[in-house]
């Protein structure tokens, strides 16, 4: 397992918000989860990548226990975090976008005497980037001028560019036109196929999940009410009432 | 990778700059006698150690986005700390100069540990009442070390002869202007660097930063720390200029002068706070000289009394400044790659 939490909770006052959560995700594999809105599945990410302390309960990465790190020692591990919300540098051009993930992902950061511009494997790093997410030739386009499913685009790329071994990809489609999820769709399942990550993914239309995942995991009021192949969640009687109400 | 052609106008204003102590040319209405007169070559030097404290101002605010309410405390501490140690201790200049350092250091550390915990209007509201604490300090006269109100005259004894007296303004002039060469290529180097662009990526994005594996904090304090240590060098070049130090240099007011200049100028190119500080500082001084003149005091009391205030003055070319060119001097010429991005994609959608 690449990634486990054992009996992880989040309480907000009186609420719970993840409740008991016990998992594990195998290294290479694709997880999805699902659940209705409020179910807690962007709380657990948040908890994955250190943006929530949990009230109770732990997180493993490895193997290694990560529950108290901060978010960005959990990146430095290779845990990396797309948002709903997309989180790019609007105002820097596209390729200084992924130009500057990269060289947060290598030593060197602190350096004020050179050029941030002459390290080759940096800059080629980051157009590889761009060219698996399918943005080559946008290069000097300012991120925040890029279409919206562009700068969702854009963020995988970001998340590449750190070079992670796991990818939390928080509802990756939401936002992008009809007529952009099917590419959007393509770079992720490229991700998976070539690049061999382990994603874990939240995501709400069911074709993709059902298409993309090894596994899905489903959470109801916080608590993970099924966690098993793709068919075997579709055909579990309380997934279909309490979440596809289907009857 | 073609070669890029650098534009050479920095070089001819830059040469201009160097030889004005030498040429005695009239420039009628922007200044009084010959442009070597002390009086005109101490208005531009401490324009030029303003441009100073302003491009530090800039790496925070402009560059990581961090607006600070308290630079003056750094600015205040590089014009009081040698003179203190100058005329109480009687050190000479280079001990007083390594003491400010050493102290200015210091202090940037602490209060930018403990600023940098909060973000946002807490960060400014926290970084204020250090600078408030600091001001309520120097006018309270401990020990007679500040001198209150009346502030502190600069010995001369422990300094060098050509630093000395108003026939050696030249002098000073060239250094203020050889500091101001100085930090701008600093500031440049910085700025292309590594952390530089991490800087940029926390003003873009800080949550982002963190996301890809970095942590603001550190860097943060790196930038809040330099740009304390620029400012404390702005003042002491300030100290020099006015032969002495005044509680003005620490109150807060003076982190408002240097916010506008760094939006009047512009922080899209590294000339712009420079040129904001140079104009804020010229206006403030030749306006309350005009306002002094019998232009003004001719004229009935309802426009005479307010234009009589500088500040007044300068508060509405402020807003007109704000209104029209939003991004200011300089940043009127850097939008267009934005817009010019804009239009790009827009015609590939």
């Amino acid at each position: 397992m690449i990634l486990e939490t054992r009996d992880l909770t989040l309480r907000f006052g009186g609420a719970t918000i993840v409740d008991n959560v016990s998992f594990g995700v195998p290294e290479g594999e694709f997880v999805s989860v699902i659940g209705p809105n409020g179910a807690g599945k962007t709380s657990l990410f948040n908890l994955f990548s250190g943006l929530y302390a949990p009230t109770s309960g732990a997180i493993f990465f490895r193997g290694e226990e990560i529950t108290d790190l901060a978010p960005f020692a959990r990146v430095r591990r290779g845990l990396g975090r797309s948002f709903q919300q997309t989180t790019i540098f609007p105002g820097l051009p596209v390729l200084e976008n992924t130009r500057l993930a990269v060289q947060a992902g290598r030593p060197g950061n602190f350096a004020l005497w050179r050029s941030a511009l002459t390290d080759r494997a940096v800059l080629e790093r980051a157009v590889w980037a761009l060219e698996v997410v399918g943005l080559r030739g946008r290069e000097k386009t300012v991120a925040g001028a890029l279409s919206h499913g562009d700068k969702r685009k854009l963020e995988l790329a970001l998340l590449l560019s750190t070079e992670p071994d796991v990818l939390l990809l928080d509802e990756p489609t939401s936002g992008v036109s009809a007529e952009d999820v099917p590419a959007m769709l393509d770079v992720i399942r490229h991700i998976r196929d070539v690049e061999h990550k382990t994603i874990l993914m939240v995501e709400h239309k069911m074709d993709a999940v059902y298409d993309l995942s090894d596994r899905v995991a489903v959470l109801a009021n916080g608590a993970l009410v099924a966690y098993d192949t793709p068919d075997t969640v579709m055909a579990d009687p309380f997934v279909r009432s309490a979440y596809l109400g289907v009857a | 990778m073609t070669r890029r052609v650098r534009p050479f106008w920095p070089v001819i204003i830059l040469a201009v700059l160097l030889v004005v102590p030498k040429v005695g040319v009239h420039l009628p209405v922007l200044f009084d006698g010959p442009l070597n007169r002390a009086g005109n070559l101490q208005l531009l030097a401490v324009g030029f150690a303003f441009g100073i404290a302003a491009l530090s101002y800039n790496l925070l605010f402009g560059y990581t986005g961090i607006l600070s309410f308290g630079h003056a405390l750094f600015f205040g501490a590089g014009v009081y700390l040698p003179v203190i140690a100058l005329r109480h201790w009687q050190w000479s200049l280079g001990p007083a100069l390594l003491f400010t350092l050493v102290v200015t250091l210091a202090l940037a550390v602490a209060v930018g540990a403990l600023a940098l915990r909060t973000q946002g209007v807490y960060f400014a509201m926290v970084t204020l009442a250090f600078a408030q604490a600091g001001a309520v300090v120097v006018g309270k006269n401990p020990g007679q070390l500040t001198g209150g109100e009346e502030g502190l005259s600069l010995p001369t004894k422990n300094l060098p002869t050509w630093m000395v007296g108003v026939i050696h303004t030249g002098n000073l002039y060239w250094l203020t202007l050889a500091a101001l060469i100085v930090v701008y290529l600093l500031t440049l180097r910085m700025i292309t660097s590594p952390t530089g662009h991490i800087w940029e990526g926390i003003r873009e994005n800080e949550r982002r930063i963190e996301m890809v594996g970095l942590r603001p904090y550190t860097y943060k304090l790196v930038v809040f720390v330099i740009s304390a240590v620029i400012a404390a060098v702005a003042g002491v070049l300030y100290l020099f200029l006015s032969s002495g130090a005044t509680p003005a240099s620490v109150r807060s007011d003076f982190t408002v002068a240097l916010l506008l200049m760094v939006i009047i100028g512009g922080s899209g190119a590294l000339w712009g706070p420079v040129a904001g500080a140079l104009l804020y500082h010229y206006l403030n001084v030749r306006l309350t000289t005009w306002a002094a003149s019998g232009t003004v005091s001719a004229l009935p009391g309802v426009l005479s009394r307010p234009l009589a205030d500088p500040l007044f003055i300068l508060g509405i070319i402020f807003v007109l400044l704000v209104l029209f060119f939003p991004r200011g001097i300089a940043g009127t010429f850097v939008t267009q790659r934005l817009r010019a991005s804009r239009r790009v994609e827009n015609r590939a959608r």
